[in-house]
Parts: structure tokens; C-alpha cells; sequence
């Protein structure tokens, strides 16, 4: 055995551009598999950190026309209180809260949370405790449990963090506990308060008010997803039935928390998974051509090893140790490549999104690697061991081992292996050329907005200090003036929602339509904006005016509306001057807007939209927009400055362009194209590589028949002729097999496709004209070669 | 030791069956020493291929060591093959990625010697035909008649009984040639091994037993 190990290292070393690329090939395929498989293993595989993570279910409500509704307040408590499938169901609403008194005032993100859900979730404290359902209710003091990150932020970790007071929203909470790292739901979240204690919000009573609250539970043993939700459906038909005017159509949803953590990656990951699966057997394609090759250079070796007495067994084994040495290698190198690729991935992966960051080449992740790599010599190794294992020991000792061509059957083989890696590489590049075609086009959507140089952050005042219209509007004032005066600034608005960011959705009644029947009414995405908030945005007004100094507290109140409403209740009709109830009180249209995107490129709008005059409301959590005429990210430090002068307590966050904003929403497509992007390039590098080998080994076998057809008066032209025609012959039923598979693969990209068809011709005719032309130049060199055979020396040699 | 009754071997060419070998009938006694003759192309290395149970396509009957090789399977043709035959190739056939030693273990190793005794019996090996300061270099270092004499070294270093060796002294100075047919000679002797060799030379199959001659595939009576 370890002769053989020695000898099979030498074979390689004696051969170093063979071993190279054998290498450099494995190292590829098996280095973007190790890299993909992390990430999947990390962001799709790993249980949430949970005990007994499977039985965790995040729970909504769904209503007629609006699904993953949040919670009514009413609703929750039913839950929680008539539940027979939960062992703990605990409701979370997340709230931002300004810090102030420690520095700097920060904005922080928190959840108001059930003492229930820390009983749902099972995770204990790293330190002191959380709060009980006892003092979850109105009236009791103010407790908080830090996230491990606010504590080491603001605390540096140390136990005294306990006991200390925060001041959020002025008001002043006890730090009471620290949760470990691994508690990140819901996430991204600083801190964990009481929910209950503020429930006696008079809006929260309403069970037609959906707050904001979502839930978790832990199912009992016994129960499963779907049992654990009729459960809850039960009790949504109950209610419904003794609230029909709130609650028809209402009813419990939701989806395990696993599913709802990782449901947005399985899909893309799991096609690059597939891609890179891909790849890796083009890889192991291109391996087994060089071997095949090898192995019919080396034929009278193995004839005279037959001959002494090496019994088939040991001559694959043999065979296979090679192939096992260079995949080991290659997995090796491979491991380097994932290391340098996962720092990549992680880099272009979607922010916040931990599971992505935690992903790690870790010893699961080397074990699966190794497995491949060993996987990988099996397939690229057994078969042409196989063959080269039962040499014609009569022949090819009889020809001296110097001559031996190969049968119609290893030329068969290999030209079948080429035709499979260029059908595969047309796949890749059709599913990477359809990604880029879609990511072209979502980075031109038109939105309805237009985002370039507007900076953009959020402002959420106390009640504390601003609890009166006045407070607000004073405070908005000054905001706006002093913010309209920096340099650079052509104009600034407040809103309570800025694009991509919605949050606030009502139902309305247009004047003379016949009531909606219960659980019918539609609802309208809405936005309470200032009067010059369209022209900063740059939407047009299509119909009517703006809002201005005349929609004041006592005038008539109004509102404007998008198209699409306009379009679906007064079609044909002047929208302007027409009538509604919206959200409970009377307004009039005075403007029609074009429809926006409001929840980005990637859906179309569901909703009809509305908008509010600010001067007629009082919004105290609110964006502020500000449109430069030269780089809006520069403008951040005096946009924090400003609002510092007007209210040293006053903290802003999400300080950031709006180009920034939409640039985000594209990161996780962006990761997919251009991960796919490389693969497929990587594929279509392996490809010709591939394609090279086998025309350039037919070549060189066929030195002398070449040679004596020059001899005998062949045009060279002919002889490229020849050695062409082979070569676009298996192009072209590559092309033809992956057509074919690229059809299917478009069903499975599927969702991950904006506005982009599956099948989208220009695509498939691109990347077939691209792998066209790379394949004829892989064939064009050896061809070239073919026809400068010098008939002498290819005579001679023989 | 070896019996062939009506052995034909037919290589079916374009222009109808070429018969390579035709109705062989020859008996190999244990300790013979039989030297085969005839001119070039007359089948004499097809013969010994046979008898080497390297070519499988031939017709009639064939006894080695008593076994029926025309009723064995290729795994028992393998193994008797193994067993009994060392081979010397016309053109050596060492493996040129391995060192003299390395070529001369080789068989040993097929042949599951433990580790621990081929390093004696190779080196005894080396030793018999003076070729120990040969044994790290590649056969590609070698003078064609060193080439040689490696080869016959490892056809005898698994102390086969039956030798095949097709023209082994044809590359040899004839000093050396002398030398080789001493030593099969002494083999064939003292420990009893049966030879075939192929010869064109007169002195060579001098050294043998017994001389068949052959000529457009058939034996000479
Ligand atoms: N594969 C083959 N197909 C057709 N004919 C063959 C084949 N191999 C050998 N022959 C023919 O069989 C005959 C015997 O060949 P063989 O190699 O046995 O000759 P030989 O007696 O060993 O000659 P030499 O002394 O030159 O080595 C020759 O005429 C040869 O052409
Ligand atoms: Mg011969």
C-alpha cells in the first residue's frame, strides 16, 4: 500500500501540467461547493439555538384582504388564555425608544414582550432574570432585559449592568437581566420590556386595531403545526362570531419560527447549492477525460503489470490511489478557496442577518468537503480505472506500448462526457444569464419616486416632551427651516413613512358606495406627509394640488390619493372634489399622485394609497426627507447636528441615503446573480478546458495519420476541417442536451425571476453565442496544431 | 507439464481467416528445456503467448500443470498463470517508472511476499546477475542488454516453474548471451525449472533439450 502511495505520487509529480490542472480543477469545484455548503449549512441547516427549536411557531392574523396582519390586543389575550395546543404563547410589538442620560441619545431598537414569551422561547438569562407575567401589567415599574449586545455596548459586560436604570422615552426602566447572544427572536433587538404594562392604550381595546403585535409559542409535545393552528383557528371563529363587526374574517396564522428565520434563503441558496453541484460535476467530467487520456498513454504499463501477476483489483486500486492523492489535494486547496470565498459571501450577504454572518468552515462543513473530495475520486476515478484495468494484454505487448490507439468505444465515452459538460455549463449560464437580466431590471424599476440625492432618517419624539400638537409642529418646524438652510439643500419634508418603508394601513369608504360587508373592506397604505414632501421625492401630481397652508386645523380635511385608487372608485370621474370617510373621519381628494412602489422593486403594489396633510395630524414618529443638489450622504453630520441644536435629548437614526435604502434591498439578489455569475463562469472555463483536452489528446493520437495525410497532398485547411467539425459536432449536441435542461431550470429559478421569463430568448441566445464562441476557440488551437504537423517527424516517430 | 492438441490460432482478416498457428500439437515434459525456432513471422511469439495464457483466443486443447486451460475461466487462467509462469518479453517491457529494484519487487508484491522477505530475495536477485549497482536507476538508464537481464530477473525472482522467455539474448553481447544461457541452464538443472525459450540463434537452443521448429504457423516434424 504505501509503495503504491509512493508510486502514485510519483506519477503525479512526473507529470506536473497534468497534476496542475487535475488540481486546480478539483480545488475549484470542490472549493465553491465547501464555500455554498457553509453558508447553506449555516443560514438553512442549523437549528435555531433554541431548546427544542422544532416546536417554536411565530403566529399573525390573517384578514379577508390583508394577510400576516399583526395581533388585536383582545385577540392575544383570547389566545393565550383559551390555547389547549401551547405550552407558553407570548406576544412581542417592536417599539424604537430613544436613550438619553448616558452620552449621546441613541435610538434603540426594543420589543415589548408577553413574560410568556421567554417561557415560549426557553433560553435562560446569562444574567439575573426576566420579568414575570405578575409584573407585566398597567402599573407596574418599568423592567428591561438587555440583548448581549446593549449590554456590551453600554454596560462593557459587567455584572453592575444590573440594578442600573435606563432612560428610554424619558421615562426610566430597571436593567433586571441580560439574555445570551444566541436570543435573536424577534431580531435584531437591544432590549426586551414588559408589553402588557402599556396595554391600556385605549386603541389597543379595539379588536378591529391590529398594533403591531405578532406572537410566539412552543407547542406541546404531541402537537404539530397544523393541530397547534386549528387550535387557534377555533378560538378566531369563536371571536369572529361574537365580534362579527371587528373580526369576520379574521383568523390565526403563522409558520415555525425555522421556516419564517431562513424561508426567504432556502430557495436562492439552494439553487446555488444546485449550481455549484453543477460545477463540480463538470469538474469531475473534465478529471475523468484527462484519466481516460492518461490511462490510455500508460496502457502497456498496466499490460505488463497484468502480465507479472497484478490481478484486476490491484491495478484499479492502484488507479484509484491517484485519483484519491489528487482529490485529497484538491480538497485541501479547496478548503483555502472557501476560506477566501465565505469571507466574500459573508461581505455581500444581507445585513443583520445573522446566520449568514455566523457561517463558518467548521469541522461538519471539512467532514462534508472530505467526503466530497472522496465522492469526487469515486466518480472521477473509478471508471477510467476500470477500463485501464483490463488492458488486451496480446496487443498492446505485442505493439510495445509505443503506437496503441484507442477503440470506438473510449473515443464514445469521452466525447460523451463532453457533451454532458457543455449541456450543464449552458444550463449555469442561462440560469446566471436570466439572474443578471432580472437584476438589470430591478435596478431599473421605476418606482415612482426618484431617490438619487435624497438623505433620509428617522425621528420618533417622546410623548414626554412633545405630547401636544403644538410640541410637534414646533419641533418640525424648526427642523425644517434650520435643515432647508444648510448648504446644499434644496428642500426637506417630513413623513411619517418613507418609501420602503410602509407601516400604517386603514380602511376607508368612498361617499355614496354601499357599506363593505364585514371582513370585506379594503384598506388603503397610508402616509401623513408634509406640504412639500412630492416635490422632494420628485412624483409628479397628476390631477389637482399639493397640500398647503390652506388644509390648516379648522379647514375641511383632505387628502390625496394614487392612480389606482382613483382609477378603481371614480373611474372616468374627476377624482378632485370627491368624498370619503378614511380612517374614521371624513376627507375630501384634492390631489391624485402616481402609484409608488412602496415596498420596493420586487412586489407590486396590493394596496391603494392615500396621503394626509401633516398641519392636519400630529405625527411624532416621522422620517425627515432631504433632497441636495450634490452628494446627500455628505450631508449626514449636519442633518444630526441640526436636530442636536433643536434638542440635545433628541436622538435620529437611520441616517442614510435613499439610494442606500434601495441598494439594500438588493443585496440578497445581488449575492444571488453574483455568485451564479461566477459559477457559470467557472463552469464555462471548465468547459473549454475540457473541450481543449479531448480534441487536443485526439490530435496527438493521431500525429501520424495527419502526418500522412499531408503527406499524401492534404490541404491543411482540411486537416482544421477535420478536426473542427469534431469539435462543433459535440458543441452542438451540447448545446442542444442543455437547452433542454435550461428549460427546467428556469422553472426552478422561478421566484428568484423579476419580470424576467423563465425562458427568456435573448438570454439563451446570448450565453449560447458566448459558450459558442469560447468552445470554437477551445477547438480552433488543437485544430491549428493538427494542421502544422510536420509530415517528417510524425513519420519518423513511429 | 505443458500439452497442446490441435491448437489453432486464426486472426480473421479482411481478406478471410489468417492462421497464425495451425493444428499445434506439443508436449512439455517438467524439466525440459525446449528451445523454438523458425523464421521470422512463423508464429513463434504467438506460440509463447499462448503458453503464457496471455492471449485467450485460440482453439483446441491446452494442459498446463494438469489443469484443462481451454475449460478455465479467465480468473483461473489468471491464477495459474500467477502460480507457475515467469515471462521474458522480446523488448523487455520494464516499467519505466520504476526503479531496478522497484521493477524487480513487483512481481513479489502481486504476489503477497511479505515486506520483510522481498528485500532478500530481491537482493539476491541483483546479486546473481551482478546488477546490485544498478538497482536505484530508472530502466531508461540502462543499456539495452541491461534492460534485459532486469527482465529475466524478475521473471525468475517469484521462482515460477515454468520460464517463458521470447528471444531473451537477442539484445545481448554474445558474452552475455552466454552468461543468460548458463544461468537457465543451472536452472533448469539443479532446481528443476522448465524452459520455453524463442531463439533464432543455433548455440542458444544448443543449451536447451530439445528444439521444435516452426514455419507459416505449423511445427516441423
Ligand atoms: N493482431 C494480429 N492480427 C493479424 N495478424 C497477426 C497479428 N499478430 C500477429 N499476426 C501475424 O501472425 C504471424 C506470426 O507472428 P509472430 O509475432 O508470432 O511472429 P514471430 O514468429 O514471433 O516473428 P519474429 O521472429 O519476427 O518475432 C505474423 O505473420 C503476423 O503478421
Ligand atoms: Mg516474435
Amino acid at each position: 500500500m504505501l509503495a503504491d502511495l509512493k508510486f502514485a505520487l510519483r506519477q503525479l509529480a512526473k507529470t506536473p501540467g497534468f497534476t496542475a490542472v487535475a488540481l486546480l480543477t478539483l480545488a475549484l469545484g470542490i472549493g465553491a461547493n465547501t464555500a455554498i455548503f457553509s453558508v447553506v449549512k449555516s443560514v438553512l441547516l442549523s437549528p435555531l439555538p433554541y431548546p427544542g427549536p422544532g416546536r417554536l411557531v411565530v403566529l399573525w392574523e390573517d384578514e379577508t384582504n390583508f394577510q400576516q396582519a399583526s395581533i388585536a390586543w383582545p385577540d392575544l389575550q383570547d389566545w393565550q388564555r383559551d390555547n389547549t395546543a401551547f405550552t407558553a404563547l407570548g406576544g412581542y410589538r417592536r417599539d424604537n425608544y430613544a436613550l438619553t442620560g448616558r452620552g449621546e441619545p441613541e435610538m434603540l431598537r426594543g420589543a415589548r414582550a408577553s413574560a410568556a414569551l421567554f417561557d415560549a422561547i426557553k433560553l435562560p438569562p446569562q444574567l439575573g432574570r426576566v420579568f414575570t407575567a405578575a409584573e407585566d401589567k398597567v402599573g407596574a415599574p418599568g423592567l428591561v432585559v438587555l440583548s448581549h449586545g446593549l449590554w456590551q455596548r453600554q454596560f462593557g459586560g459587567t455584572p453592575d449592568a444590573l440594578g442600573k436604570t435606563l432612560t428610554l422615552n424619558g421615562e426610566s426602566y430597571t436593567v433586571i437581566g441580560v439574555l445570551p447572544a444566541e436570543f435573536g427572536s424577534p431580531t435584531g433587538v437591544d432590549f426586551w420590556t414588559q408589553l402588557a404594562r402599556g396595554s391600556d392604550n385605549p386603541n389597543w381595546q379595539n379588536r378591529s386595531n391590529h398594533p403591531g403585535i405578532y406572537a410566539i409559542g412552543r407547542m406541546k409535545p404531541g402537537q404539530t403545526f397544523a393541530t397547534a393552528l386549528a387550535d387557534l383557528k377555533r378560538i378566531s371563529a369563536r371571536i369572529a362570531q361574537d365580534h362579527p363587526d371587528d373580526s369576520t374574517g379574521v383568523t390565526a396564522s403563522g409558520q415555525l419560527l425555522f421556516d419564517s428565520t431562513v424561508g426567504d434563503y432556502r430557495r436562492g441558496l439552494t439553487v446555488l447549492l444546485g449550481a455549484v453541484g453543477l460545477v463540480l460535476l463538470i469538474a469531475c467530467a473534465n478529471l475523468a477525460n484527462l484519466l481516460l487520456a492518461r490511462s490510455a498513454a500508460r496502457e502497456s504499463e498496466f499490460a505488463v503489470r497484468a502480465a507479472l501477476g497484478a490481478s484486476r483489483g490491484r491495478l484499479v486500486r492502484q488507479l484509484l490511489l491517484e485519483s484519491l492523492v489528487l482529490a485529497l489535494g484538491g480538497g485541501v486547496l479547496g478548503v483555502i478557496l472557501a476560506g477566501w470565498a465565505r469571507s466574500g459571501i459573508v461581505a455581500l450577504s444581507p445585513a443583520g442577518v445573522t446566520r449568514f454572518q455566523q457561517t463558518a468552515i467548521d469541522a461538519p462543513v471539512l467532514a462534508v468537503t472530505f467526503g466530497l473530495a472522496l465522492i469526487t475520486a469515486l466518480v472521477f476515478g473509478l471508471w477510467p480505472a476500470w477500463k485501464a484495468a483490463q488492458p488486451d494484454l496480446r496487443s498492446s505487448l505485442a505493439s510495445g506500448g509505443r503506437t496503441g490507439s484507442d477503440g470506438p468505444g473510449a473515443t464514445r465515452a469521452r466525447e460523451a462526457l463532453i457533451v454532458a459538460e457543455v449541456a450543464l455549463t449552458l444550463m449555469l449560464l442561462v440560469g446566471a444569464g436570466l439572474l443578471l437580466r432580472s437584476f438589470e431590471r430591478m435596478q431599473t424599476a421605476n418606482l415612482g419616486f426618484a431617490a438619487h440625492g435624497v438623505l433620509t432618517a428617522r425621528l420618533s419624539l417622546p410623548k414626554k416632551n412633545y405630547g401636544t400638537k403644538e410640541q410637534i409642529d414646533t419641533f418640525g418646524d424648526r427642523l425644517l427651516e434650520r435643515v432647508r438652510a444648510l448648504p446644499g439643500v434644496k428642500s426637506a419634508d417630513l413623513a411619517t413613512n418613507s418609501p420602503l418603508n410602509t407601516g400604517w394601513q386603514t380602511s376607508f369608504l368612498p361617499e355614496g358606495h354601499a357599506p363593505w360587508p364585514a371582513g370585506q373592506n379594503p384598506l388603503a397604505e397610508m402616509n401623513v406627509v408634509s406640504d412639500g414632501y412630492f416635490r422632494t421625492l420628485g412624483i409628479p401630481l397628476l390631477r389637482g394640488r399639493a397640500f398647503g397652508p390652506e388644509d390648516g386645523l379648522k379647514s375641511p380635511r383632505t387628502a390625496i390619493i394614487d392612480q389606482a385608487f382613483a382609477d378603481k372608485f371614480w373611474p372616468g370621474a374627476d377624482p378632485v372634489g370627491q368624498k370619503m370617510t378614511l380612517s374614521g373621519d371624513p376627507a375630501v381628494v384634492v390631489g391624485v399622485v402616481p402609484t409608488l412602489k412602496v415596498y420596493g422593486y420586487a412586489s407590486e403594489p396590493k394596496l391603494v394609497q392615500a396621503y394626509l396633510a401633516a398641519r392636519q395630524d400630529a405625527p411624532d414618529d416621522f422620517a425627515l426627507l432631504v433632497r441636495t443638489d450634490g452628494d446627500a450622504a455628505a450631508l449626514a453630520s449636519s442633518v444630526r447636528r441640526v436636530v442636536s441644536e433643536i434638542d440635545p435629548n433628541q436622538p435620529v437614526w437611520n441616517v442614510r441615503t435613499l439610494d442606500d435604502r434601495i441598494d439594500a434591498s438588493f443585496s440578497t439578489p445581488r449575492l444571488y446573480t453574483f455568485l451564479l455569475a461566477i459559477f457559470a463562469g467557472l463552469a464555462l472555463l471548465l468547459a473549454a478546458v475540457g473541450l481543449y483536452g479531448v480534441l487536443a489528446y485526439q490530435v496527438s493520437r493521431r500525429t501520424r495519420e495527419f502526418g500522412i495525410r499531408l503527406a499524401l497532398g492534404s490541404l491543411t485547411s482540411q486537416i482544421t476541417t477535420l478536426v473542427l467539425r469534431r469539435g462543433l459536432r459535440l458543441l452542438a449536441a451540447g448545446l442542444a442536451v442543455g437547452l433542454l435542461g435550461a428549460l427546467a431550470l428556469g422553472r426552478v429559478l422561478g421566484t428568484l425571476l423579476y419580470r424576467t421569463s423563465s425562458f427568456d430568448p435573448a438570454v439563451v441566445g446570448g450565453v449560447a453565442g458566448l459558450l459558442g464562441v469560447v468552445a470554437l476557440l477551445a477547438c480552433w488551437l488543437p485544430a491549428r496544431r493538427a494542421a502544422r504537423v510536420n509530415p517528417l517527424i510524425a513519420l519518423r516517430a513511429d | 507439464m505443458i500439452s497442446l492438441r490441435h491448437v489453432d490460432r486464426v486472426y480473421p482478416l479482411k481478406g478471410g481467416p489468417y492462421y497464425a498457428l495451425r493444428n499445434i500439437n506439443l508436449e512439455v515434459n517438467e524439466g525440459d528445456f525446449l528451445s523454438i525456432m523458425g523464421p521470422s513471422g512463423s508464429g513463434k511469439s504467438t506460440l509463447l503467448h499462448i503458453l503464457g495464457l496471455h492471449d485467450a483466443a485460440w482453439d483446441g486443447e491446452f494442459h498446463l500443470v494438469g489443469e484443462p486451460v481451454h475449460k478455465l475461466d479467465k480468473k483461473k487462467r489468471f491464477e495459474l498463470q500467477k502460480k507457475h509462469i515467469g515471462f521474458v518479453f522480446q523488448s523487455y517491457h520494464l516499467l519505466d517508472d520504476l526503479t531496478v529494484y522497484e521493477n524487480l519487487e513487483i512481481p513479489l508484491s502481486y504476489r503477497d511476499v511479505p515486506r520483510k522477505d522481498r528485500e532478500g530475495i530481491v537482493c539476491d536477485a541483483l546479486d546473481r546477475f551482478h546488477i546490485v549497482g544498478k538497482k536505484d536507476l530508472y530502466p531508461n538508464q540502462l543499456s539495452g542488454g541491461q534492460q534485459q537481464l532486469v527482465g529475466i530477473a524478475r521473471a525468475l525472482v517469484a521462482k515460477p516453474a515454468l520460464i517463458l522467455a521470447d528471444e531473451p539474448t537477442g539484445n545481448l553481447h554474445s558474452d552475455q548471451g552466454r552468461e543468460i544461457m548458463e544461468l537457465f541452464k543451472k536452472l533448469n538443472q539443479e532446481d528443476g525449472v522448465t524452459i520455453v525459450q524463442v531463439t533464432h540463434s543455433n548455440d542458444n537452443a544448443g543449451f536447451g533439450t530439445r528444439i521444435v521448429r516452426l514455419a507459416d504457423g505449423m511445427m516441423l516434424k
